[in-house]
């Protein structure tokens, strides 16, 4: 397999784009054009920051002065931030219902990614959009969460392809409410091999950090477990990374409230250096960020096995695929039961799961054994 | 004790953000966005904190540097519309 684990540099026909997503960070060497763009540049730069959810950030750069706009420039920057936040702020509504619901029926749960960073991470929440909900649920308490949250109008987007399966073996039970509002409960940070190797119970050995949202109590992950969550979603989520993960680990590999060595130990349990190495390197890299720091030092010097790289070509292969992510991820499942169980599971669901995302048995059979012994499967 | 004597504060029910010269809140009774302007964003930012209507007029003709008859019916209209959705609450004495 020849994929390159160092990044690619996606952004370097984009500085200012590059340079919203690092307005405000410490150590940055980006720089914000001084005078408002050409019309061309400007709506290329819009739309760079519509796709990746900063317009809180370029609204935050004009606002301050850091970065010369147009009075129209102003007025559409001003649109997109409004919108995002409407958004925003509508599905934080359904995340403080879920946390009552959650709360009263002493379920415990961690609120990840956008929902959290932006009340913990940033300075002003309304830098950090989000487009939908991120739970972390323990895996035992995973289908009594499921059940809780369906009889008060969040039902399953797919069902399960065997009963117990995300309890022991998904990622995340995607569940959508009556107004199509998606919440994404999670067991785990993320698909294939890397995301089971995750020791779930790590997840859940210390308190979190609280935090209210609207008077409803909350807890997100505690700062190390945030900073992994947005390094796994940073390099195993979307190929090429997105900026908005990469700001949340430079927000917080420089906010100081981050224990590297903590950060380090828990990545070298879950066998995820190369994840975590280059998800640093690259926000180190595309946000120019002249700051050393431990973590970034370290990410410097650490080289992926041949073995690490060969995992990581399932997530960043250009054809990389979401079945191909769940039979690679046989490698990460330590016991030979616990292979086996999760083998028949993909290759023989139960018929409602067939239903909802495949033609059928011998459909799903031939692909899972082109995935799993690397064949093409015949049309 | 008169409305206007009352000391009214945030509901700690309300999400908000700001987005420029303007606050956004999401309104608890039917969950549709309001965008407070003009001198909107000024009130919210003294209901952080109990204050009554009147203390609320004063300050902001003080900081504006105008004389209060001259806001006290715009900020009336925002006050009253936001005691009217709960957005409100009167604080604890």
């Amino acid at each position: 397999v020849n994929v390159p684990v160092d990044p690619i540099r996606p952004y370097g026909d984009a500085p200012h784009l590059v340079a919203v997503a690092a307005h405000g960070l410490a150590g940055t060497l980006t720089e914000l054009p001084s005078s408002p763009l050409r019309d061309d540049e400007w709506r290329e730069l819009l739309a760079g920051v519509r796709l990746q959810r900063l317009p809180g950030l370029l609204a935050r750069a004009i606002d301050q002065g850091a970065m010369g706009a147009s009075s129209r420039q102003v007025e559409q920057a001003t649109d997109l931030h409004l919108h995002a936040m409407t958004t925003t702020l509508k599905l934080e509504a359904v995340l403080v219902r879920v946390a009552g619901l959650l709360g009263a029926a002493g379920l415990p749960f961690r609120v990840l990614k956008g929902a959290a960073s932006s009340h913990l991470d940033f300075p002003d929440p309304s830098m950090r959009s989000f487009q939908d909900i991120d739970i972390l649920v323990p895996p035992e308490h995973l289908d009594a969460t499921v059940r809780l949250l369906g009889r008060h109008g969040f039902g399953r987007r797919f069902p399960a392809p065997r009963p117990g399966f995300d309890a022991r073996f998904g990622k995340a039970v995607t569940l959508v409410g009556a107004d199509q509002s998606e919440i994404d409960l999670h067991r785990t940070f993320a698909l294939g091999p890397f995301g089971q190797r995750i020791q779930v119970a790590d997840l859940w050995s210390r308190p979190g950090t609280p935090f209210f949202l609207a008077g409803t109590p909350a807890t997100a992950l505690d700062p190390d477990l945030r900073l992994l969550n947005a390094a796994y979603h940073c390099v195993l989520g979307d190929h090429p990374a997105r900026l908005m993960p990469m700001r949340d680990i430079a927000q917080l590999a420089l906010g100081g409230q981050v224990s590297a060595t903590r950060v380090l130990a828990l990545v070298a349990g879950w066998q995820g250096e190369a994840v975590l190495a280059q998800a640093v390197r690259a926000t180190w890299d595309t946000l120019q960020i002249a700051d050393m720091t431990t973590l970034s030092t370290w990410a410097d010097r650490y080289r992926a096995s041949p073995r690490e790289e060969r995992d990581l070509s399932v997530y960043l292969d250009p054809g990389a695929t979401f079945a191909g992510k769940s039979y690679a991820a046989v490698r990460g499942i330590p016991r030979l039961p616990d292979r086996l169980a999760y083998l028949r599971a993909l290759l023989l669901p139960q018929s409602s799961y067939l239903g909802s995302r495949h033609d059928g048995r011998i459909a799903r059979l031939r692909q899972g054994t082109s995935e799993v012994f690397g064949k093409a499967p015949k049309k | 004790m008169s409305r206007d004597t009352i000391r009214y504060q945030r509901s700690h029910d309300v999400l908000f953000r700001h987005v420029r010269d303007l606050v956004l809140l999401l309104d608890p009774s039917d969950g549709q966005v309001v965008a407070l302007g003009g001198a909107g964003p000024d009130l919210w930012e003294l209901l952080a904190h109990p204050i009554t209507f009147r203390d609320a007029v004063s300050r902001l003709a003080s900081s504006y540097a105008v004389a209060p008859e001259r806001i006290e019916p715009e900020v009336r209209v925002v006050f009253d519309h936001l005691a009217r959705r709960d957005v409100l609450v009167a604080a604890a004495s």
